[in-house]
C-alpha cells in the first residue's frame, strides 16, 4: 500500500476510518474489564494458565500489580487509547486547514475526533483514576491530557480528575455542535451518540439531572431517524428466528454476538472480541456467571439463550451459576442503544421520574422476553431504591461478562446508595472448590499505570 | 653474467645455428621498441684504444667500464669485422655510433644496457618465403637485472582469419613454440607475425606479447607477490595512482578471492583482507533480499558503526562500474577486476548523504587492446556437506523420556482438551496417571521410546550434502579501435534442502569503442538469470523431539497426529465436525509446497569520454539497473497448515446430519504469483580539466558535476485458494464477508479466525537524489599532493524538508611523499615513504520512509473487521527536529616499501565523530508512540589499521611471502539525547545495548550469586544486597560485561611457494568482544511447551538444583511445574542472564587453506592450452578460541547466547582454470 502526507479532508475523513478506533480483537476493549467483573466467576482448569505471565489471573484476583515490568506486552485498553489519540489530535488540530472539503466536512470530522477522544478519555478513566465524586474531583489524581500530536513532548502530568472530566465534557460539548443527526456508517460518531456518551459520564460523575437532557435527546433523534433499533429476542431467537440456528460453541449463530458487521443496535459502534481465546491475556475461557447473577434472569428471559451450560470441554458445568456465555463472542464498548434506554431510565429513576424510569425499561425488556414477563414489577416500579436497584441488575442482565460491570461497580462503591458493597470473586477447581478472592477496597477498584508511564514522566505519582 | 653476449655468440647449439642457416643472413632483424625506451642517454665516459679491436672486444672494453651490457644478434656482424678505436673520454653514443657506422644497425641506450637492432623495417624488402616466419629473441631478466633461467616462452599461434591454416600445419608450429630461457636468461624462437608470445615465470606475473617483427628483446618480469606496478584506485568518480592519493584506501589479494567459492557473495569473500572491513557474524550476520532479487549479502561494517540504526543502515555502500547498486548479486564474481575499499573522508564525501559507512568499489573486466582472442575457464565445485546438527546440545531420547517422567505434574497441568503438544511420551503418562494404564505398561511404552534415536533420519530425510558449482567462460580481445571482453557463467548452488534448485545464469560484455582520438565509449552489459525451485521447509533440526521417527522400517511415512497442536479427543471431535482429516504425516508435507522464482537482472552502464580542448573533457556516466521477476509458490491442500485453515473457515453443520459449511475450498490449494520489478538509474555528467605544468612535474585536475539517481520498486503478489493444478481453476472467496466477519458465528475451533489476507498486494516506492559536486586535486613536484570534494546532496526521502537536506558533504586531503626528497634519495632500503592527513564530513541517511518530518500515513483495505471502508493508519510520526546523520572523520596515514620493496604497507588513524545519529529511540509513551525514529546522539569511533606485505624469501624455486590485516576499532556513544527513562529497570537494561559513555551494543549481565534453597537464582545489587525478588534489580545493578563488536580483527595470509605449487593458508581473527553462552531457559512448564520441533532442551537442565542443599554444588536453577508460582517467586532470568554466562567471543579461524599448482606451459601445449591452474581448498577450521564451552563464535548469537546450527562443518572446493 502507498504511502502518502495527509492533505485534504478527504484523508482526514479516512484517517477517522481506521479499523482500530471501532474494531479489535487481541486484549483490548473492556477485556481486562471482563474479568474483573463480580458477576462472573471461574473455573481454574479452564481459566489459569492460557497466558505465560499468569496476568488473567491477577486481574481476577485484583492483584495489585499486574504488569511486568517491561514495555511488553503493553495493557491492552491502554495502548489501544495511546495508539488511537496521536490521529485523533492530529485531525483534530489540522483538519480545518485540509483542503478540498466543505466547511461543514472538516467541522464534522473535526468533531467526530473530538467526540472519541472525549469518549477514549472517559475509558481510561474508568481503569486509572478513582471514581469520581465531586468532593474529592479537584485533588483526585486525573489522566494526563494528551492534546496535541507531538512525538517530542517530554513530560506529561496527571491533573486532577476534574479536569479530566471537564476535559472529556469539553470536547463531548464542542463536537455535538458540529456532529450530524445520523453518521454515515455508525462506527463513526454522530451527534445522539454524543449526546448518549455525555449523558453517560455526567451519570457516572452523579449527575443524572445534567445527564437526562441529553439523553432524551439522543433517543428522541435515534427514534426519529430510525438509525438504531432493537432486535426483539422474542421473535430472532423463536423457531424460524434470525439468529438461529444455535450451534454447540458459539450459540445463536447469527446473532449480533457472533457478528462484529452486525450494527442494527449500535448507537456508535465499537466491537471487541470477548470470546474464548487460546494464549492471550483476555478472553472469557473459564469465566461462569455467579450464582448471584445467574439468579437475576427470569425463567423465560431469551437472553438466556446466549448461554450454555455445556463447557467448552463438553462437561456441564455444576459450579457458580453454572452458566457461561457462548452466544457473544463480539462484545460492544461504544454505545448499544440497550444501555441508552438503560441509562434514560436510571437518570430518571434517579430524578424520581419513576414512570418514565420503568417506560425506558420495559422497552427494552419487551424485546428480551415475553411482553407477560417484561414488565417491571410494581413493588418495584414504585420504590426509588428498588427502581434504581432493578435498572442496576438489569444492566447485568444485558451486559453481563463483557466488561459493562467493572464501571458500574466503581460508580457505585462511592453512590451513597450502595455504601458498603462487597466485591467477591470464586475460582472453583475441579472437584468444586472455590477459593474467593475479595476487592481491596477503594485501591483495587483503580487500577494502577504501568512501571513504564510512571518512568517516563517523572514527578507522576502511580495510584496507590 | 657481465659477459653473456658473448656467449651468446659461442653458445649457438646445434638447433639454434640451424634455425639460423635456414634464415638468410641478409635478412636482418628488424626492429621493435624495446619495451621502456628509455631518452636518458648516459654521461659515462670511455678512453679505449686499439687498432682492429673486434666489435666483442669493443663492446667488452664498454662494460668494463661503464657497466653497460651491449645485447645483439651473432650473425649482426661478421666474425672479421674490426675498428680501429681510439677513444678518449668518450660517451658511449660516440661510440657505438662509430662501431656501427655504415651498417644497417641502430641501438637503444636503456638504463644500463645498450640493444643493437636492425635500422629499419621499411626499407628491408622482406622475401616472400619469410614473410611470416621471424624470429624473437630475447633475454628475460627481474627488476634488478638478474637473469631469469628457466622461464617458459611459450607461443600461441594466431589463428589466421584469412587462410585457416590446416591442422598437420599448424601443429609444428606449436610444437616448436615453447621453450625455456638458459641459464643467461636468453631465448630465441621462432614464430609467426602475430602470434602471442607468453614469458612465464614462477612467482612472477606472465608478460604476454604480440610478434610483430624480428627483435631482441629485454624482458622484464615483475614479481607476482608485491605490488610493485602501479596501483590503480578507482573512487567511482575517479582514477587515482597510489602514489598521489591522499585517501585512505585497501584493495584485497583478488587471488584470494578468486579462489574462495564457498560463497557467491563477494562481501563475504574480502574476509580478513582489508583492514577495517569487518564481517558481522551472529545474529546480524546477513540482509538478505533487499531488492527482491533473492541476493543474500553478508553484513559488514567499515570502521565500526556509527549509526545505530539497523545492521542495512550500517553496511557499505556498494558501486559497481561506477553506478551504487543494491548488492552485487548480478555480479559474476569471475568478470572482478578490481575491488577498492574507500574508508576515510577524502575517499567517501564525493558520495555524499549515502557515504558515512564506507564504499566498496568494484569494476569489472575489459577486453585488453591488441590482443588476439583469449578464451578463459575457470570453473570449481565447492562442497559442504549437511549441517552439523549435533553442534547444538540436546538431550538424548533416554534422558529425555527421563526427564519427562522427573518433571510430570498432573495436579499443574491437568489433562484437558486445550492443552496443546501432548507428545507420545506424555499421553503415556496421563494415562498412567488417570489409571488407563498400569505402571508395567507405561514404564515398557517409556522405555521403549528412550531406546529410540531419530537422528540418522533427521539427517538423512530432512537435509542432503550442499555444493556449490560454479563455471565462467570468457573471452576477451579486440585492437585500437574496439576491444571487448565477454563472459558466461553458471552457478548451481545445491543447498541442504532436498528438492531445492537454485541456478543463476550470468551473460556480461563489456564493450570499448574508440572511434577517434578525441571519444572513448565503454558499454557494460550484463544480464543474469536466477531460476530457483524448493519445497516445504519443516525445519526439523536436532531439538526436535529425539524419540520421533519418520518413517517406519518399511519406509512408509509416519503419522503424527498429536502434531496438529490440537489434543487427541478435541482433534476428534474437530475432524467429525468439519469433514476435514488432521492427520500429520512430516514426511508427506515435504512435497506439498512448490516455490518457484524466476528472477532477471539486467544492468546497463555506459561511460563516455570526449576530448573538448586541450586537457578539458566531458565524461557521462550512465547506468541503467532493471530487476524483473517472477515468483510462484503452491502450497497443497493436503498441508497441514492449509487444512487447519480450513478448519478455521469451516462452520460446524448445524444439525446431526447435516454438512459443515466451508467458507473456504477444502480442495485445491493456494497458488501465490508475485511480480517485482525495481528499477534504477543514474545519470553523471562531468566536465574534467587535467593540466600538467611546463615542468612536468606538477599535476592539476579539477572535475565539476551534477548526479540524478533513482530507485524504483514495485511488487505484487496474488493469491487465489482452492487452486487445482490440473484444471488452472480457482475458487471464487467472500474476501469481503471472511475478512471484516470471519465465519458467521465462528468457526469448528470456535475461535475467532485468522485473516484470509489480502488476495492482491501492491507495493511501491521511490526515491531520487539531485547532487551536484566538484572534485579537485593538484600535486606539486611529485612531492605534494592536495585533495578537495563537495557535493550536496538533495533527496525525495519521504517528508523531508529540503532546508534540512542541503547540508554539503566536503573533504580535504593532504599527502606528503616523503621518498621523493632529495635528502631521502641516499636511504637506498626506502623505496616508498608518504605521509597522508585527510578531514571531511560525510552522511548517512535514513531507508526510504524510515524517518520524516510529517506525518506519514497509509493506507489500510480489507484487514479484519474492516466494515467502514478503507483507511488512513498512521504510519510514521513525524519528527520535525529530524536531520541526516553526519559524520566528520580525521584520517592520518602512512604509506611505506622498505628494502627492495619486500616489505610494504600503510598504517591509518582514524577519528570519526557521527552526530545527528538517527536511530531508534524510546519515548514517551503517553504520546501515542513507544518510540520514533530520530537524531538521538553522537557516537565516535576511533582506530588504528594496518596492512602489510611482506616477501619473506624470494627465490627462484622457492617463496614465501605474508600479508597481514589488523584494525582495530573503539566505538563510544557519547551522548543519547533522549536517555530511556522508562528503561531505569535491570529486565530492561539488560537486553538494552546502547548506554552513554559505552560502545554501541554493550552487553549487559546480572552479578550472579547463586541459588537459594529452593533452587531460585540470586544476583547482588550494586549496594551489596542479594536478592532473588523479581524487579529488585535497576540498571545500575547491572554489570558492563563488554561489547559484541570485535575490537581487533583482521587477517593473516600466508603463502609458500615451491616452483609450480604453491600453498595460501587465510587466518581470519577477531578479538576482545564477548558473548553469551547458551544454557538451559527451560525451567517451568511442560517439556513440550516450545512444540516438538525446538522442544528439546539443553543437558545441562539434568544439573540443576534438584533437593536443598544442591545450591552449593549448581548454578543451574531448580525446575518450577507452575508457570505462575515460577513467575512470581523467582526470575530465572537472574541465571540465564548472569556475567557467569558471559564468555569472550574471541577466535582464530583458518578460513582457507588452498593447495594451487600451474602446469608447466610445455606439458600443455599438446593439447593447445596456454595455461592451467588446479587448485583444492579446504574451508573453516576453528584453530582458536578463548571460551571454554566449544563455542563457535561465528554460529552464536552473541546477545542472547543461542547457538546457530552451522550450516556446514568444512568445505571443500576443487577449482581449475584454463586458457585458451
Amino acid at each position: 500500500m502507498g504511502s502518502q502526507l495527509a492533505v485534504t479532508t478527504a484523508d482526514y475523513d479516512k484517517i477517522m476510518n481506521d479499523p482500530a478506533l471501532y474494531f479489535s480483537i487481541s486484549n483490548s476493549g473492556l477485556s481486562e474489564a471482563q474479568l474483573m467483573g463480580d458477576e462472573v466467576d471461574a473455573q481454574a482448569d479452564l481459566f489459569n494458565g492460557i497466558d505465560a505471565t499468569g496476568q488473567r489471573e491477577k486481574f481476577f484476583d485484583w492483584s495489585e500489580v499486574i504488569y511486568p515490568h517491561v514495555t511488553s506486552p503493553l495493557p491492552g485498553m491502554l495502548s489501544l487509547q495511546l495508539s488511537q489519540r496521536y490521529a485523533l489530535n492530529k485531525v483534530i488540530k489540522e483538519v480545518m486547514n485540509s483542503t478540498e472539503g466543505t466547511p461543514q466536512a472538516k467541522s464534522r470530522i473535526r468533531a467526530e475526533a473530538l467526540a472519541t477522544r472525549a469518549w477514549s478519555n472517559f475509558q481510561l478513566v474508568n481503569y486509572y483514576c478513582k471514581p469520581y465524586t465531586a468532593a474529592t474531583a479537584g485533588t483526585d489524581m486525573g489522566f494526563p491530557l494528551i492534546t496535541e500530536p507531538d512525538v517530542n513532548t517530554p513530560v506529561f502530568n496527571r491533573g486532577t480528575l476534574q479536569q479530566t472530566h471537564n476535559a472529556i465534557i469539553q470536547d463531548f460539548t464542542d463536537a455535538i455542535a458540529a456532529l450530524p443527526e445520523t453518521p454515515a456508517i455508525k462506527t463513526r460518531m454522530s451527534k445522539p451518540a454524543a449526546q448518549g456518551l455525555l449523558g453517560k459520564v455526567y451519570l457516572f460523575m452523579g449527575r443524572p439531572a445534567d445527564a437526562l437532557p441529553l439523553l432524551k435527546s439522543a433517543l428522541a433523534s435515534i427514534t426519529a431517524s430510525g438509525m438504531s433499533t432493537l432486535y426483539n429476542y422474542n421473535t430472532t431467537l423463536a423457531a424460524g428466528g434470525s439468529f438461529l440456528p444455535v450451534n454447540p460453541s458459539v450459540g445463536p449463530l447469527n446473532g449480533p454476538g457472533n457478528n462484529n458487521a452486525d450494527l442494527k443496535e449500535a448507537v456508535v459502534s465499537k466491537v471487541f472480541y470477548s470470546g474464548r481465546y487460546n494464549f492471550n491475556v483476555t478472553g472469557n475461557n473459564g469465566l461462569i456467571l455467579t450464582a448471584e447473577a445467574a439468579a437475576l434472569y427470569g425463567p423465560n428471559d431469551k437472553r438466556l439463550l446466549l448461554y450454555s451450560n455445556i463447557n467448552t470441554d463438553r462437561e456441564v458445568i455444576t459450579v457458580g451459576g453454572k452458566l457461561r456465555k457462548y452466544g457473544v463472542q463480539y462484545s460492544r464498548w461504544g454505545l448499544q442503544l440497550p444501555e441508552l434506554y438503560l441509562l434514560s431510565a436510571e437518570c430518571k429513576a434517579r430524578l424520581n421520574d419513576l414512570a418514565g424510569a420503568k417506560t425506558d425499561l420495559e422497552t427494552l425488556r419487551k424485546n428480551r422476553m415475553p411482553a407477560a414477563d417484561a414488565t417491571v414489577p410494581a413493588a418495584t416500579a414504585n420504590n426509588q431504591p428498588a427502581l434504581i436497584k432493578f435498572i442496576m441488575d438489569e444492566r447485568t442482565r444485558e451486559f453481563a461478562m463483557e466488561g459493562y460491570r467493572w464501571g458500574d461497580m466503581r460508580r457505585l462503591s462511592v453512590d451513597p446508595l450502595y455504601t458498603g458493597m462487597v466485591f467477591t470473586h470464586h475460582i472453583y477447581d475441579a472437584a468444586g472448590a472455590s477459593t474467593t478472592y475479595t476487592l481491596n477496597q477503594p485501591e483495587r477498584l483503580v487500577l494502577k499505570l504501568p512501571d513504564y508511564i510512571i518512568d517516563s514522566n517523572p514527578g507522576m505519582v502511580n495510584n496507590p | 653474467m657481465y659477459n653473456f653476449y658473448t656467449n651468446v655468440i659461442c653458445r649457438q647449439n646445434r638447433r639454434f645455428s640451424k634455425i639460423l642457416l635456414v634464415m638468410k643472413l641478409t635478412t636482418l632483424i628488424m626492429v621493435l621498441a624495446i619495451l621502456q625506451v628509455s631518452a636518458r642517454s648516459s654521461a659515462q665516459k670511455i678512453t679505449f684504444s686499439q687498432k682492429k679491436a673486434t666489435v666483442k672486444q669493443v663492446f667488452k672494453e664498454i662494460k668494463k667500464q661503464t657497466g653497460f651490457d651491449v645485447f645483439y644478434l651473432p650473425e649482426m656482424f661478421k666474425a672479421d669485422q674490426t675498428i680501429d678505436a681510439n677513444f678518449k673520454d668518450a660517451p658511449i653514443k660516440e661510440i657505438m655510433d662509430k662501431v656501427l657506422i655504415g651498417q644497417p644497425l641502430t641501438y637503444t641506450i636503456d638504463e644500463n644496457t645498450i640493444v643493437i637492432n636492425k635500422k629499419s623495417i621499411s626499407h628491408i624488402p622482406e622475401q616472400k618465403k619469410d614473410a611470416n616466419s621471424i624470429r624473437i629473441t630475447g633475454v628475460v631478466t627481474d627488476s634488478t637485472g638478474t637473469p631469469l633461467t628457466g622461464a617458459t616462452v611459450t607461443v600461441v599461434p594466431a589463428r589466421n582469419e584469412a587462410t585457416p591454416a590446416s591442422p598437420d600445419k599448424e601443429q609444428p608450429k606449436i610444437s616448436s613454440a615453447s621453450i625455456f630461457t638458459d641459464e643467461k636468461g636468453v631465448f630465441s624462437i621462432d614464430v609467426s607475425e602475430g602470434d602471442m608470445i607468453s614469458i612465464s615465470f614462477i612467482g612472477y606475473q606472465t608478460y604476454i606479447f604480440t610478434a610483430k617483427q624480428k627483435a631482441f628483446l629485454k624482458i622484464t618480469l615483475h614479481p607476482a607477490s608485491t605490488q610493485l606496478k602501479e596501483v590503480i584506485i578507482n573512487t567511482g568518480y575517479q582514477l587515482l595512482s597510489k602514489e598521489r592519493a591522499t585517501g585512505s584506501f585497501s584493495k584485497p589479494d583478488m587471488a584470494v578471492i578468486a579462489k574462495r567459492g564457498g560463497t557467491m557473495d563477494l562481501i563475504g569473500r574480502m574476509e580478513g583482507l582489508v583492514p577495517g572491513l569487518v564481517l558481522t557474524f551472529g545474529d546480524r550476520s546477513v540482509s538478505a533480499n533487499n531488492n527482491g532479487n533473492g541476493v543474500t549479502t553478508r553484513n559488514s561494517l567499515i570502521r565500526g558503526t556509527s549509526t545505530i540504526l539497523t545492521a542495512q543502515n550500517s553496511a557499505p555502500l556498494l558501486v559497481l562500474n561506477g553506478v551504487i547498486v543494491p548488492d552485487f548479486g548480478t555480479l559474476n564474481l569471475d568478470d572482478v577486476a578490481d575491488i577498492t575499499v574507500l574508508k576515510d573522508a577524502a575517499a567517501l564525501a564525493i558520495y555524499g548523504a549515502q557515504s558515512a559507512n564506507g564504499v566498496v568499489v568494484v569494476t569489472t573486466k575489459t577486453g585488453s587492446k591488441q590482443l588476439k582472442p583469449v578464451i578463459s575457464y575457470s570453473g570449481y565445485i565447492n562442497f559442504r556437506g549437511k549441517p552439523n546438527l549435533n553442534y547444538i546440545p540436546v538431550l538424548n531420547s533416554q534422558q529425555y523420556i527421563q526427564t519427562a517422567k522427573e518433571i510430570f505434574s498432573p495436579s499443574v497441568n491437568p489433562y484437558s482438551d486445550f492443552l496443546t503438544n501432548i507428545a507420545p511420551h506424555e499421553t503415556i503418562l496421563y494415562n498412567l496417571d488417570m489409571g488407563n494404564i498400569s505402571q508395567a505398561q507405561a514404564n515398557k511404552s517409556l522405555d521403549s521410546l528412550g531406546s529410540i534415536s531419530n537422528a540418522g533420519q533427521i539427517k538423512n530425510l530432512f537435509y542432503r550434502n550442499a555444493f556449490t558449482n560454479n563455471h565462467t567462460v570468457s573471452a576477451s580481445g579486440g585492437g585500437g579501435f574496439y576491444s571487448y571482453y565477454g563472459s558466461l557463467g553458471y552457478t548451481q548452488e545445491h543447498n541442504n534442502s532436498p528438492g531445492a534448485v537454485n541456478n543463476t545464469y550470468r551473460v556480461n560484455l563489456t564493450q570499448s569503442f574508440n572511434p577517434g582520438d578525441r571519444v572513448k565509449i565503454s558499454l557494460n552489459t550484463s544480464l543474469q538469470n536466477l531460476v530457483t525451485s524448493s519445497g516445504s521447509n519443516l525445519n526439523v533440526s536436532n531439538t526436535y523431539l529425539p524419540y520421533q521417527l519418520f518413517q517406519d522400517a518399511k519406509g512408509n511415512a509416519i503419522n503424527m497426529p498429536f502434531m496438529t497442536g490440537y489434543e487427541e479427543g478435541l482433534r476428534q471431535t474437530y475432524e467429525q465436525q468439519s469433514g476435514i482429516n488432521l492427520d500429520y504425516y512430516p514426511l508427506n508435507e515435504l512435497n506439498y509446497t512448490q516455490s518457484k522464482n524466476n528472477l532477471l537482472a539486467v544492468n546497463v552502464t555506459a561511460n563516455g569520454t570526449v576530448q573538448l580542448f586541450k586537457g578539458l573533457s566531458f565524461q557521462g556516466t550512465y547506468g541503467y539497473q532493471k530487476l524483473p521477476g517472477t515468483i510462484s509458490s503452491f502450497t497443497d491442500g493436503r498441508s497441514l497448515a492449509l487444512r487447519k485453515r480450513i478448519l478455521g473457515f469451516t462452520a460446524p453443520a448445524a444439525a446431526p446430519g447435516e454438512s459443515p459449511t466451508y467458507y473456504i475450498p477444502a480442495t485445491g490449494g493456494d497458488y501465490l504469483t508475485g511480480n517485482n520489478d525495481s528499477r534504477s538509474w543514474t545519470v553523471r555528467n562531468q566536465l574534467v580539466y587535467q593540466t600538467k605544468t611546463a615542468n612536468g612535474r606538477d599535476d592539476f585536475s579539477f572535475q565539476l558535476g551534477q548526479e540524478v539517481k533513482e530507485f524504483y520498486n514495485y511488487r505484487t503478489s496474488n493469491v487465489v485458494l482452492g487452486y487445482d493444478q490440473a484444471l488452472g481453476t480457482y475458487a471464487q472467496i467472500d474476501y469481503n464477508t471472511l475478512n471484516t466477519n470471519g465465519v458467521p458465528g465462528g468457526s469448528v475451533i470456535g475461535n475467532i479466525v485468522s485473516l484470509l489476507g489480502a488476495p492482491f498486494n501492491i507495493s511501491k516506492s521511490l526515491s531520487r537524489f539531485n547532487s551536484y559536486f566538484a572534485l579537485g586535486s593538484y600535486t606539486y613536484n611529485n612531492k605534494f599532493s592536495l585533495d578537495a570534494s563537495i557535493r550536496q546532496d538533495q533527496s525525495s526521502l519521504f517528508g523531508s524538508d529540503v532546508s534540512t537536506q542541503s547540508k554539503p558533504f566536503w573533504s580535504a586531503g593532504g599527502k606528503w611523499r616523503m621518498s621523493n626528497e632529495a635528502f631521502m634519495k641516499s636511504i637506498t632500503w626506502v623505496n616508498d615513504l608518504s605521509l597522508r592527513a585527510t578531514y571531511g564530513v560525510t552522511g548517512n541517511s535514513p531507508y526510504n520512509g524510515a524517518g520524516t518530518q510529517s506525518d506519514v500515513i497509509s493506507a489500510l483495505s480489507g484487514s479484519l473487521g474492516q466494515i467502514a471502508g478503507d483507511a488512513f493508519v498512521i504510519q510514521n510520526p513525524s519528527n520535525r527536529q529530524l536531520q541526516w546523520e553526519s559524520t566528520s572523520n580525521i584520517n592520518l596515514g602512512l604509506n611505506f616499501a622498505l628494502l627492495n620493496n619486500r616489505i610494504s604497507g600503510s598504517v591509518d588513524y582514524y577519528y570519526r565523530n557521527s552526530t545527528g545519529l538517527l536511530g531508534t529511540t524510546p519515548i514517551n509513551p503517553l504520546t501515542g508512540f513507544v518510540s520514533v525514529l530520530g537524531n538521538v546522539g553522537r557516537i565516535t569511533n576511533k582506530g588504528l589499521e594496518l596492512g602489510l606485505t611482506t616477501e619473506n624469501i624470494r627465490g627462484k624455486h622457492f617463496g614465501w611471502s605474508t600479508n597481514f590485516t589488523f584494525a582495530y576499532n573503539k566505538n563510544k556513544i557519547i551522548s543519547l539525547t533522549k536517555p530511556n527513562l522508562y528503561s531505569n529497570v535491570a529486565s530492561y537494561g539488560v537486553s538494552t545495548t546502547l548506554v552513554p559513555g559505552l560502545p554501541i551494543q554493550s552487553l549487559f549481565a546480572y552479578r550472579y550469586a547463586g541459588l537459594d534453597n529452593l533452587g531460585d537464582p540470586q544476583i547482588m545489587l550494586h549496594d551489596g544486597t542479594i536478592t532473588k525478588k523479581i524487579n529488585a534489580a535497576k540498571t545500575e545493578d547491572l554489570k558492563y560485561m563488554g561489547t559484541l563488536v570485535p575490537l581487533f580483527n583482521g587477517g593473516l595470509s600466508n603463502t609458500v611457494r615451491y616452483n609450480r605449487l604453491s600453498l595460501t593458508a587465510n587466518i581470519v581473527y577477531s578479538l576482545g568482544n564477548v558473548m553469551r553462552r547458551d544454557v538451559n531457559q527451560f525451567y517451568t512448564g511442560r517439556l513440550t511447551n516450545d512444540g516438538f520441533r525446538s522442544g528439546n532442551i539443553a543437558p545441562s537442565f539434568l544439573d540443576r538444583w534438584k533437593n536443598p542443599g544442591d545450591e552449593a554444588f549448581t548454578d543451574i536453577p531448580s525446575y518450577v511445574a507452575a508457570g505462575k508460582i515460577n513467575a512470581s517467586r523467582r526470575n530465572t532470568a537472574y541465571y540465564t542472564l548472569a556475567d557467569i554466562n558471559v564468555v569472550s567471543a574471541s577466535y582464530a579461524k583458518l578460513r582457507d587453506v588452498t593447495l594451487s599448482y600451474t602446469f608447466a606451459p610445455q606439458m600443455l601445449k599438446s593439447v593447445g592450452i596456454q595455461s592451467l591452474n588446479i587448485y583444492g581448498q579446504a574451508t573453516n577450521f576453528l584453530i582458536w578460541t578463548a571460551n571454554k564451552y566449544h563455542i563457535d563464535p561465528e554460529y552464536q548469537s552473541l546477545n542472547s547466547g543461542f547457538r546457530g546450527i552451522p550450516p556446514f562443518t568444512h568445505g571443500y572446493t576443487l577449482g581449475l582454470s584454463f586458457t585458451l
